[in-house]
């Protein structure tokens, strides 16, 4: 009996698998991102916790890739630990992601963005997501990342997972 | 009680594999015919049918795909060429920068979709004027010319100083009202000029308008 519905299900998915042959679902760790320039590169730790600043005197900046093609309405969101809770000018600092695809010379072709809110020493996961609406096909994203530092001794702040969803 | 749950399920099971099978049947027959003459179904035309139009719907995915790698790859191997100085085909010439026609086409689409789309007053003003704030917090030196709304979008033609300051102007904006919601750039051959179409939240980049 159990391997009958086994195989009934492995029938059933490999059907329901091909009718939906365009969806793209990606999930990706952040420590897969690459700092921005070198001096983001001296204060980001890696590990499988994703990626976090260890800085206690500026924010550092990470580039998360998506290489695939996305068309359509296209969902991006992102895990983080935010564990700053400064105010800089009327706002408080937050692990903020712009969503980008760039033309073949590298500008900004298109951009969004998306961001914890609050935040502060141990504070639990926060995952902030946007959809970007009935895109022309393209080629090019990137994730782009700002992690605030640590204003708090040992409560580092985090980009653990990214991901995004695309049907087309 | 259990017999018969198990007959049913076998029955249900068997019904599916059937189908599978003869979905898979169908595409060997019509890629290989047998000598044998078949007299087709409604169901196996049926089917068939459903087949044609999956594979003719991965076919155009994979033709657009196709376009866009083959447009990156030449893009760069022109790129690589006129850094030193040769064109691909071995002659040495460095080759005009060539305009992105996309781009002029989608701009264009989207100055047709604000012109035909109806205005919302109180979201407009509200969006030219949050605009303004944003360029004037983000990038001082640059010249708001225009910021004109519709009801899902806007746009912004701003002149900045030089090409340094408009190619950070979309990296400072990105995370300021109403640009974080979506925002496309096109930019003016001249390297100063911009024209930014900004989407009303929960509206994207349709080229047509709604109405």
């Amino acid at each position: 009996m159990k391997k009958l519905t086994m195989v009934a299900s492995m029938v059933l998915v490999s059907l329901v698998a091909k009718s939906n042959a365009h969806a793209f679902d990606g999930w990706r760790n952040g420590a897969e991102c690459q700092p921005a320039t070198a001096a983001d590169a001296a204060d980001l730790v890696y590990s499988q916790y994703g990626v976090q600043n260890m800085s206690t005197t500026t924010a550092r900046n990470v580039i998360c890739p998506i290489p695939t093609v996305l068309e359509g309405d296209v969902t991006f969101g992102f895990r983080a630990y935010d564990r700053n809770n400064l105010f800089v000018g009327g706002n408080i600092n937050n692990i903020s992601c712009n969503i980008v695809s760039l033309t073949l010379d590298g500008a900004i072709d298109t951009s969004a963005n998306l961001a914890t809110s609050g935040g502060g020493p141990g504070a639990g996961a926060q995952e902030a997501e946007l959809t970007i609406f009935e895109m022309p096909a393209h080629w090019m994203w990137q994730f782009q990342c700002s992690i605030p530092k640590v204003n708090t001794p040992g409560h580092f702040s985090h980009l653990t997972f990214y991901w995004l969803q695309n049907a087309f | 009680m259990n017999r018969v749950r198990t007959g049913i399920f076998l029955l249900a099971g068997s019904a599916v594999a059937i189908g599978y099978w003869r979905l898979q049947t169908n595409a060997t027959n019509t890629a290989l015919p047998t000598t044998q003459p078949r007299t087709a179904s409604a169901a196996e035309v049926d089917a068939l049918r459903v087949e044609l139009r999956a594979l003719r719907e991965q076919s155009s995915h994979a033709a657009r795909v196709a376009t866009h790698a083959a447009a990156a790859s030449e893009s760069a191997m022109t790129a690589a060429a006129s850094r030193i100085g040769k064109a691909t085909d071995g002659k040495s010439t460095v080759p005009p920068p060539q305009p992105d026609d996309s781009g002029a086409k989608r701009a264009e689409a989207f100055g047709r979709r604000l012109s035909q789309e109806p205005v919302d007053r109180a979201w407009s003003k509200q969006i030219e004027r949050s605009i303004k704030q944003a360029v004037d917090e983000a990038a001082p030196t640059a010249e708001v010319v225009e910021a004109k709304c519709g009801s899902t979008l806007c746009r912004t033609v701003l002149k900045h100083e030089n090409v340094e300051t408009r190619r950070n102007f979309p990296g400072v904006v990105a995370d300021k009202e109403p640009f974080k919601h979506g925002a496309t750039y096109r930019y003016d051959p001249d390297g100063r000029g911009m024209t930014v179409y900004v989407s009303r939240e929960g509206y994207g980049f349709s080229e047509t308008a709604r109405n």
